[in-house]
């Protein structure tokens, strides 16, 4: 059995097509009426229970397969009536047997205002026609006709799939030991979202309390930002956290305003917000400042800042200097804690020796700035807050030994023109012989 | 079909009416019982066109109660046209022959009486 339906304004036409010249026959239905004319009376009076309904009229047509054996006047009463049951049909409406084509089949007639004045929803009806249709086929012995193909829903990027929502649903048992057991410090937080968000809104809302966080330090683009905090909903995500921390990750739990990490063991969560990293619960600072350092630095942050408690933050700077990032300092306590471990860098520079310019093929041609003479032009600071010095910065004598490179590297402002001068000094100071196993090319003419 | 309410592209004139409370309370109470909004009856009164007002809320109940009454002695003319006579048809007649005295009396606007008067 195959439904149509269909939706217009008026009865008269209806009720014209349905029964003219006696090709149907009512079969069910509350009218009063038996002909188009009363019908389409009747129908109209009722309809002005709700005057704002412009299209009142509905028409549904039950069409049995053609293989299907003929009903009779009975059952065609019994599936039109089970039919508009199932529609939500409480009005007034009629039913109409055609027998006059190859197959028989019904129409059914409605009013779509209630007996309440209210219009009678007509949400889904496709889906729910054909679900009662096909209860009608199973109860009545007809032919099951298949469903139409139904589309496809386009794939939703803000949507996780099961595949995800199986990692943000990955529960951690809570605590089993007591408070007293070493073992109790030492295990994870319990997955609970909503402590995580509650969590986050206070840190954004009240005033006073300082979030163990780290952001980027630099003022950047909207665009920029923008792009960072969608990170977290990026398909690499959560695999490049996986790759960075292991097994030490349990759980990545996404919420719209980004992502919660959860470790173990352990206790303490760091939460995501692409461009800022905040560490909550009671999370060690040791391994906050660790945790937080390695993914600003996975993320290629221009340059990171910190906030926290002293001890965090000297924590967060010391492993920031030695990940080479280029750290900026909020104020003048932040401001002493950096110049003191400049200072411990630079001191113990032998003993701390970190990896050398000349030694990283990338960073290998920046060497030959040791060499420079003082007279070039000094570096300016990109910002006034107090950054970490350039190990590259010109060298008043020359030094026989390139001293290793420690700490951040900035950025070089003149690079190329320092370049330039230095060569055409040593072009001027020492002159280079010919030499003879090279080749004597002739000179163009155009020189 | 019944008229149509006009769209609000069409009604792009307006103008004040001063009515006191009562008038306006009364035209309220005249436009909800047509089922029309206020700016709709008071367009339609004042134009003279006609108020099709829908029909009382008694009578869509009678006729609804009417309804398997109707059906029920749609079939029992079939029966008997085709030759047969069903049982329980008495008090189906029965039922019938009072709800067609009540709908008269309705119809007549005369209510009937539950209890028989006494004596």
């Amino acid at each position: 059995m195959i439904g149509k339906i269909t939706k217009g304004r008026g009865f008269r036409g209806l009720a014209e097509y349905v029964l003219r010249n006696g090709r149907g026959q009512i079969v069910a239905g509350p009218m009063a009426g038996r002909t188009p004319r009363e019908l389409a009376a009747e129908f109209g009076q009722l309809r002005r229970l709700n005057p704002k309904l412009g299209k009142a009229v509905a028409h549904f047509s039950l069409s049995p397969a053609p293989g299907d054996p003929p009903l009779t006047e009975a059952q065609w009463q019994e599936i039109a009536e089970r039919f508009m049951s199932e529609m939500g049909f409480d009005s007034a409406w009629c039913g109409v047997v055609h027998r006059d084509t190859d197959h028989e089949h019904l129409h059914l007639m409605a009013c779509r205002v209630g007996w309440d004045g209210k219009t009678i929803s007509d949400a889904n009806d496709y889906r729910r026609a054909e679900a009662a249709i096909r209860g009608i086929e199973r109860d009545y012995g007809l032919v099951a006709v298949p469903d139409p193909p139904r589309k496809k829903p386009k794939p939703n990027p803000t949507t996780t799939t099961k595949e995800e929502d199986a990692m943000t649903d990955t529960t951690i048992p809570s605590n089993p030991f007591p408070p007293d057991d070493p073992h109790h410090a030492i295990w994870p937080d319990g997955f609970e979202p909503g402590r995580d968000l509650a969590e986050l809104g206070m840190i954004e809302t009240v005033e006073g309390i300082v979030a163990t966080s780290a952001s980027v330090g630099e003022e950047l683009p909207e665009r920029r930002r923008r792009d960072m905090r969608r990170l977290t909903v990026e398909p690499g995500y959560e695999p490049g956290l996986r790759a960075l921390f292991g097994n030490e990750l349990a759980t990545v739990y996404k919420h719209p305003g980004g992502a919660v990490l959860y470790f173990r063991p352990g206790p303490g969560r760091i939460a995501d917000a692409g461009n800022k990293l905040t560490s909550l619960g009671d999370m060690p600072e040791a391994q906050s400042a660790v945790r937080i350092v390695a993914i600003a630095k996975t993320r290629a942050w221009p340059s990171i800042t910190f906030t926290g408690s002293p001890k965090f933050v000297e924590l967060a700077m010391r492993e920031a200097m030695a990940s080479g990032m280029k750290i900026i300092a909020k104020g003048d306590e932040q401001a002493a804690i950096l110049a003191k471990l400049i200072a411990e860098k630079q001191g113990g520079m032998g003993a701390m020796a970190g990896p050398s310019i000349a030694d990283d093929p990338i960073l290998a041609p920046l060497a030959e700035l040791y060499d420079l003479p003082t007279q070039t032009s000094p570096r300016t600071a990109p910002t006034p807050a107090p950054v970490a010095p350039s190990p590259a910065s010109p060298k008043p004598e020359p030094q026989p030994q390139r001293a290793p490179v420690v700490g951040v590297f900035p950025a070089f402002p003149n690079l190329r023109e320092r370049l330039k001068e230095r060569r055409h000094q040593q072009a001027r100071t020492q002159p280079q012989p010919p030499d003879p196993a090279a080749p004597q090319t002739r000179k163009p003419k155009w020189f | 079909m019944p008229r149509l309410l006009k769209s609000r592209r069409e009604l792009r004139q307006r103008f004040d009416l001063y009515l006191d409370e009562g008038e306006v309370e009364q035209l309220r109470d005249n436009a909800a019982a047509a089922r029309l909004p206020m700016s709709t009856y008071l367009r339609r009164v004042a134009l003279r066109q006609r108020i099709e007002a829908p029909p009382p809320a008694a009578n869509v109940a009678r006729w609804r109660e009417l309804a398997p009454l109707a059906n029920n002695l749609n079939q029992l003319v079939r029966t008997c046209n085709a030759g047969q006579v069903p049982e329980g048809i008495y008090p189906a007649v029965a039922a019938l022959a009072e709800q067609v005295r009540l709908l008269r009396l309705e119809l007549l606007g005369a209510a009937a009486e539950d209890e028989e008067p006494p004596a």
